[in-house]
């Protein structure tokens, strides 16, 4: 969602702490969400939140609402913020299952196979859909998380992952094709007799 | 697929149908990121934003002339010359005294210039302030972020007091702070808390504000920012109800009940579980060290304990389970078994000693400056 006053509320927020607190009220909550499905506790979820908005604040004057939504810039910090976390392996780990599936645990510090959602999560509803999803590669993973479950429109996709909004839908085809054949063979793997 | 194809199939996906097996699948990844996604913590949300908004003015943008900058500079010199002069004046004499009223001089002194104070970052309550009651423990967690060039966090001490409306201190705990650098927050050094605070089991119901601070060596209260500058931060208002059945939300260890003129009784259990154990502690500062074993063996130890000083409380101790979050407390009783000093610690992995006694908490007591020279009991 994107707001009529965004632009004029950037243009301030580099002087006036209340255009930015605006935005951060805006956003605080979605970029959280965002990073809370990608790292393995709340603790790492906050610092990470925190940092993607000291990053913006500190950067808010080189950000050009012309060129791109402010969403967009937002999750292209906490992803390079997230990336950060996980290449410093200080916190990696091998992430739980809950879902009984046969992946290994990776190395810390890999970027594959960690948590898709947070282990805070208690609510998953949809866990063979989830399992699915962890067994794609990194970017399959990264382009249906950003367009699907965090809902962010094709275009602001496009901006974060820097590319056209055509190759956008391509690759979109194919990571549900992937994922779809990832739920097929769960489900194979199901009905094989043990 | 053709290129007419694929458009059709944009668009379908852009209006959410799910006439197809992978427009479907979209619709339902989408309906798995509604239920699964996490909500920050108001706590953080507000303690973030306080954060922010204290790093204003942010840098100018691009193309700014360089007279901006050459001004800026200026401003900075000037700035850190202010602070200087200010910080040396409160240091001198300013400053609050540990449980003393608020002191609108210091206050007015630094409000103006919150980069130079200390920020709180909290990261929780043990359980929800509108829900307490009589004899349950409130525990506090989170960070200081204090400036280097401020204040060395290993000299501090961080309290938690509850008061009553009419501002008596009805609970207080004191604990030290434990270093921790944070990468993603500028460098700025964090040293991080848990303070636990057992409310009196004969807490009338009501309401009570929870606040903390911070305390240096010379038990001076420090300037701590939050909004303004103040000697102080308020948590929050805490309701306090009637006494529960209610299992309590946080397991509480209680110290081995030694007495300082009794005999051990090597009972240093926790309250929740009969298995945990206090292996030994030691009592260093502010008295005669002595080392007391409490694993099979008999000892009574006594003390001389030095009005308005700070002992430290070092004790190791056996978990049933292992547990993180726990916290340890001391207290000093006297022969009414009224408390008169407490301080409380988190319990953490121990550095040696591990097989025995796998956690252990170095909790800083400080002696009231009046004390009878009657009998206590630690």
């Amino acid at each position: 969602m994107t707001h009529d006053d965004e632009a004029a509320l950037v243009e301030r927020a580099a002087q006036d702490p209340a255009a930015f607190a605006t935005l951060y009220d805006r956003y605080v909550e979605r970029i959280y969400g965002y990073v809370a499905r990608q790292v393995e506790d709340k603790t790492v979820a906050q610092d990470i939140t925190a940092a993607t908005f000291e990053k913006a604040l500190r950067h808010i004057g080189r950000y050009r609402p012309s060129e791109t939504g402010l969403a967009p810039w937002l999750y292209t910090i906490a992803r390079h913020e997230i990336a950060q976390h996980y290449r410093r392996g200080r916190f990696a780990a091998p992430w739980r299952r809950r879902d009984g599936d046969e992946e290994e645990p990776t190395a810390p510090g890999s970027r594959e196979g960690r948590p898709i959602e947070s282990l805070l999560l208690a609510g998953e509803r949809d866990g063979a859909l989830h399992a699915a999803l962890r067994r794609l590669g990194e970017a399959d993973r990264d382009l249906l998380t950003l367009r699907f479950l965090e809902e962010l429109p094709t275009e602001d996709v496009a901006a974060i992952l820097g590319c056209s909004r055509a190759n956008v839908y391509v690759r979109l085809h194919r990571a549900l094709a992937r994922l779809r054949g990832q739920l097929e063979r769960a489900d194979l793997a199901k009905e094989m007799p043990r | 697929m053709s290129i007419h194809r694929d458009r059709e199939w944009e668009e379908r996906l852009e209006t959410g149908a799910e006439d197809d097996e992978l427009l479907a699948l979209a619709a339902r990844l989408r309906r798995a990121g509604a239920a699964t996604r996490a909500t920050p913590s108001l706590a953080f949300q507000r303690q973030l934003r306080r954060d922010l908004l204290s790093q204003y003015p942010v840098a100018p943008r691009r193309g700014a002339n360089v007279w901006r900058w050459v001004g800026s500079l200026a401003a900075v010199a000037l700035l850190a010359v202010v602070i200087g002069l200010m910080w040396f004046s409160i240091s001198s004499s300013g400053r609050l005294s540990f449980g003393g009223a608020a002191n609108g001089q210091a206050e007015t002194a630094i409000a103006s210039l919150p980069d130079g104070s200390i920020y709180l970052e909290m990261h929780g309550y043990n359980s929800t302030l509108e829900a307490l009651a009589p004899g349950e423990m409130l525990s506090l967690n989170g960070r200081w972020r204090i400036p280097a060039n401020v204040a060395n966090g290993a000299d501090l001490t961080a309290f938690l007091q509850l008061r009553a409306e009419a501002g008596a201190v009805v609970a207080q705990a004191d604990g030290p702070l434990t270093s921790e650098y944070i990468e993603t927050r500028n460098g700025r050094e964090a040293w991080w808390f848990l303070l636990s605070l057992a409310l009196p089991e004969d807490l009338p119901p009501g309401e009570y504000l929870l606040v903390t601070g911070l305390v240096g060596a010379d038990g001076q209260r420090l300037p701590v920012f939050d909004q303004q500058v103040g000697d102080e931060i308020v948590i929050g208002p805490v309701t306090i109800g009637q006494t529960q059945d209610a299992d309590p939300k946080v397991t509480v260890l209680a110290v081995s009940p030694t007495s300082a003129s009794s005999t051990n009784d090597n009972s240093g259990v926790d309250s929740a579980s009969p298995t945990n154990r206090l292996v030994d502690y030691s009592v260093n500062g502010a008295v005669v060290t002595e080392t007391t074993t409490t694993d099979g063996s008999e000892t009574q130890t006594t003390y001389l304990l030095v009005p308005g000083m700070t002992a430290t409380v070092r004790s190791r101790w056996s978990l049933a389970t292992p547990s993180i979050g726990l916290a340890a407390f001391v207290q000093l009783l006297d022969q009414d078994n009224q408390v008169i000093a407490q301080g409380d610690a988190p319990l953490e992995p121990a550095v040696d000693g591990a097989d025995q006694a796998p956690y252990a908490a170095t909790i800083p007591i400080t002696l009231p400056a009046e004390m009878p020279p009657v009998p206590t009991s630690l």
